[in-house]
């Protein structure tokens, strides 16, 4: 009886300690796409999210896909130091371990050039984001008609 | 003796009485704007408008104007500024006597057609203006706005422009009062106004 429950005791700690590598997936990034949406649009759009990297490596959203657009490119708007509102294309946006990069409006924002389509109010459309690190995820984008909370 | 101390006392009440009476006045609106002061006096000027017609400032003249330039290629920021605008005027008593005005600093790309189509998707009282780009900013400069082009050759937009990206609220004179940087509440502009139409009664 006493080496059986020994062996039991061995067994279940085993098991408990592979659960927990499985479930905290050592070393490696997170990404949850929190809230996708775009707004009503012509003649292009922009589409806004929170990517949430609740891993523990840092992680990059590189490139954004869509048969939206003719071209889905990554852009920041910046309010320069003389007070001018600036838009460039960024190669990357950072998403560090344990916290989230914010698309909103006049900031981050997947730039969709050229809609195929007018977007209107209710209508959505998928959009595949590809990461540095992390397997690519295609999410359904709602159109909103403003920005606020709707 | 006596009548010394009591006419004291009168100027005392008094006194008090006015700070009182002061006092319990409504407070002056505080703006949510920016304010200017003296207002920003802006010279006439003609630009074209998508119906291809020439559009004068003194057209507006006797009526509030909110100026904004922007760009249709634009895609968070313009459009947001659009919209809260349009939110802010929704069902405003004496609505008629605000004119929205959008001007062009891209009209290489945006044609009296695509301006129009655009502002359209906001509100069809919106005038949208589009003209050459140089006269364009002979007009900003007045408002203390500018527009720069930039190539992005790494982008399928080819080039972009920045710009100022404040609202002008103008009284019916043609001046500038009131400013609104990029981000500035609906709410705050919507009460702005009420209070402004409400002073200002036709």
């Amino acid at each position: 009886m006493k080496p059986f429950s020994f062996l039991a005791v061995l067994a279940f700690a085993v098991l408990l300690v592979a659960g927990c590598g499985a479930a905290s997936a050592p070393g490696g990034p997170q990404i949850t796409v929190v809230d996708p949406y775009a707004r009503a649009a012509i003649p292009n759009g922009a589409a806004f999210m929170e990517l949430k990297n609740s891993g523990s490596a840092d992680d990059a959203l590189i490139a954004a896909e869509s048969d939206v657009a003719k071209a889905v490119e990554l852009h920041e708007s910046k309010m320069t130091d003389d007070g001018m509102m600036q838009m460039k294309p960024v190669e990357k946006i950072v998403i560090p371990a344990g916290e989230s990069a914010v698309l909103q409006p006049g900031g981050l924002h997947v730039m969709l050039i050229g809609l195929q389509r007018e977007l209107k109010k209710g209508d959505s459309f998928t959009l595949t984001l590809r990461f540095e690190k992390s397997p690519p995820q295609t999410v359904n984008v709602t159109v909103r008609e403003s920005m606020g909370a709707e | 003796m006596r009548t010394a101390v009591f006419s004291r006392l009168v100027w005392l009440i008094a006194a008090i009485l006015l700070v009182s009476a002061c006092q319990a006045q409504p407070p002056a609106h505080q703006f949510n704007g920016t304010p200017l002061d003296p207002p920003l006096s802006i010279p006439d000027f003609e630009l074209a408008a998508t119906n291809g017609q020439p559009f004068h400032l003194s057209d507006v003249r006797g009526r509030y104007a909110l100026v904004y330039f922007g760009y249709t290629f634009c895609p968070d920021v313009c459009p947001l500024t659009l919209s809260d605008v349009r939110t802010a005027l929704d069902g405003l008593e004496g609505r008629e006597r605000v004119q929205v005005i959008f001007i062009s600093v891209d009209p290489e790309r945006d044609t009296p057609e695509v301006l129009a189509r655009y502002l359209r998707a906001f509100d069809p009282t919106f005038i949208g203006l589009t003209d050459d780009f140089a006269r364009t900013q002979a007009v900003m400069k007045h408002f203390g706005a500018f527009a720069e082009k930039e190539e992005v050759p790494d982008s399928a937009a080819g080039y972009l422009v920045s710009h100022t990206a404040r609202l002008y609220l103008l009284n019916p004179d043609g001046r500038v009062i009131l400013t609104y940087p990029f981000g500035f509440e609906p709410e705050d502009l919507r009460a702005d106004l009420e209070y402004l139409l409400q002073e200002d009664p036709q």
